[in-house]
């Protein structure tokens, strides 16, 4: 019996809502919502593409072009 | 205690002593132990497979610094503010207060641009001063729980080795301080960990008084560092309450932030995405491949570090000693499942994943948009 409660209960707290979502001040900041009332609905993420490259021309960039962008040492 | 050889161990040191703060900004990079194949892997000896995984041990402890965009802002101002306090030692030099959450970096970007200037300095200046003592740009002070006037000037003494550090009341321990301060040439006093002041209550005000004593009689520029100093009062202007006494700490700090990585608009995407880069061309694991962080694992990193840069280098190093333990040799989201975290990314990490999971968010720039794995 407390197995199946504290399951039921689990379920109960995954967040379900989009409030729940962003109710956590670091995933506030993390997504650059500092206040509830300055939040705004979350930039809907568009369908994923592949613009002008296509997987073949992806596969034949070299491992230092791949890396062209990253950061480098402080 | 028997030592074999003059130079500390970086892993060993306290940069609150001068000794261990020049092996720190002395020390040469590090270099990037060579990725082996499985194959070249097997053929190692016992011998030398166990010396190779204790070199990509330290290697991974010690990624960075990364010159993120946050890191490279704040080194500008701190080099605005640095190299604009040539004032003469009669007028107070502004001071600076990098104030940010933890686990953004604060710390990680003052020490490396401390580096930087001891550096410059001594390369400019030379090692000693023109009255033969020792030359030292950089000085700097952790302060530690309910720290004082007294517990603060000792800290400086303790900085320079000072010999009657531990006796003496704290107007003399002041002066003992600032004469070494003015022997040594300091020019950047730097006091981590700011927030163990007790601001506004007695000692907070007294350590006000203190910290504008310092602003006003030592020629340093002094750069606080902290989380919620604002809040602790040190920006006040004061108040009717008779807190004027912060006020003038205020008006000679200039505020700095570090903020976290967001992923609401393609510029942070993008700069999410270099970081990523970064790190992954660093990790040295057999099977890594292109793309297995900045890909394949760009939303899961997101959620589990909140975009926090302390956070997400925690989790690459300890997913990276597990996958050379284990034999996994690369990261993926098995591994990193098995891998705990800080506590405050943990409990931010469900939420972030319901977000991305259901597509409303995402950490990728449009153009890396690829079906990851």
């Amino acid at each position: 019996m407390a197995l199946r409660l504290s399951r039921e209960q689990a379920a109960i707290e995954l967040p379900d809502t989009e409030e729940q979502v962003l109710s956590l001040p670091s995933v506030r900041k993390a997504l650059g919502e500092e206040t509830a009332s300055s939040r705004g609905e979350p930039e809907v993420a568009a369908a994923p593409e592949m613009g002008d490259d296509d997987e073949a021309d992806l596969e034949d960039l070299g491992e230092d072009d791949f890396y062209a962008d990253a950061l480098e040492d402080a | 205690m028997i030592g074999t050889t003059s130079l500390p161990s970086m892993g060993n040191l306290a940069l609150c002593r001068k000794e261990d703060f020049r092996a720190f900004a002395d020390a040469p990079r590090r270099s990037q132990p060579e990725l082996l194949t499985r194959a070249e892997l097997k053929k190692l000896s016992p011998e030398a497979r166990a010396e190779y995984n204790r070199r990509r041990r330290e290697w991974h402890a010690n990624l960075g610094p990364i010159k993120t965009p946050q890191l490279s802002a704040l080194h500008e101002d701190l080099w605005d503010i640095v190299d604009s306090n040539l004032q003469d030692g009669d007028k107070a030099k502004g001071a600076v207060a990098v104030d940010a959450f933890p686990g953004l970096g604060k710390t990680t970007s003052v020490l490396a641009f401390t580096r930087e200037f001891h550096r410059r300095e001594i390369a400019e200046e030379g090692e000693f001063t023109a009255q033969g003592n020792e030359r030292w740009p950089v000085c700097r002070v952790g302060l530690t729980g309910n720290t004082g006037m007294k517990d603060l000037n000792r800290a400086l003494l303790e900085f320079f080795g000072h010999p009657g550090r531990h006796r003496g009341t704290t107007a003399q321990l002041g002066q003992q301080a600032l004469d070494c301060v003015l022997s040594c040439e300091v020019r950047l006093l730097v006091l981590d960990d700011l927030h163990f002041l007790k601001w506004r209550k007695t000692s907070g005000i007294e350590v006000s008084n203190h910290l504008k004593w310092i602003a006003n009689e030592f020629p340093v520029t002094l750069l606080k560092v902290g989380v919620g100093l604002a809040e602790k009062g040190l920006f006040s202007e004061g108040d009717t309450g008779g807190d004027t006494t912060l006020a003038q700490t205020g008006r000679r700090t200039t505020r700095l932030d570090m903020p976290p990585f967001t992923i609401t608009k393609e510029n942070g995407r993008r700069e999410w995405r270099q970081m990523l880069l970064a790190l992954e061309k660093r990790i040295v694991l057999a099977d890594k491949h292109p793309g297995m962080l900045a890909d394949d694992l760009s939303d899961y990193l997101f959620a589990r570090s909140t975009g926090h840069i302390g956070s997400l280098m925690t989790l690459v190093n300890r997913g990276c000693q597990r996958a050379i333990r284990s034999g996994t040799e690369r990261l993926d989201r098995d591994l990193l499942d098995r891998v705990k975290n800080d506590e405050a990314s943990e409990a931010a990490r469900r939420e972030l994943e319901a977000a991305l999971g259901r597509g409303k968010l995402t950490s990728r720039p449009g153009a890396n948009r690829r079906k990851a794995a």
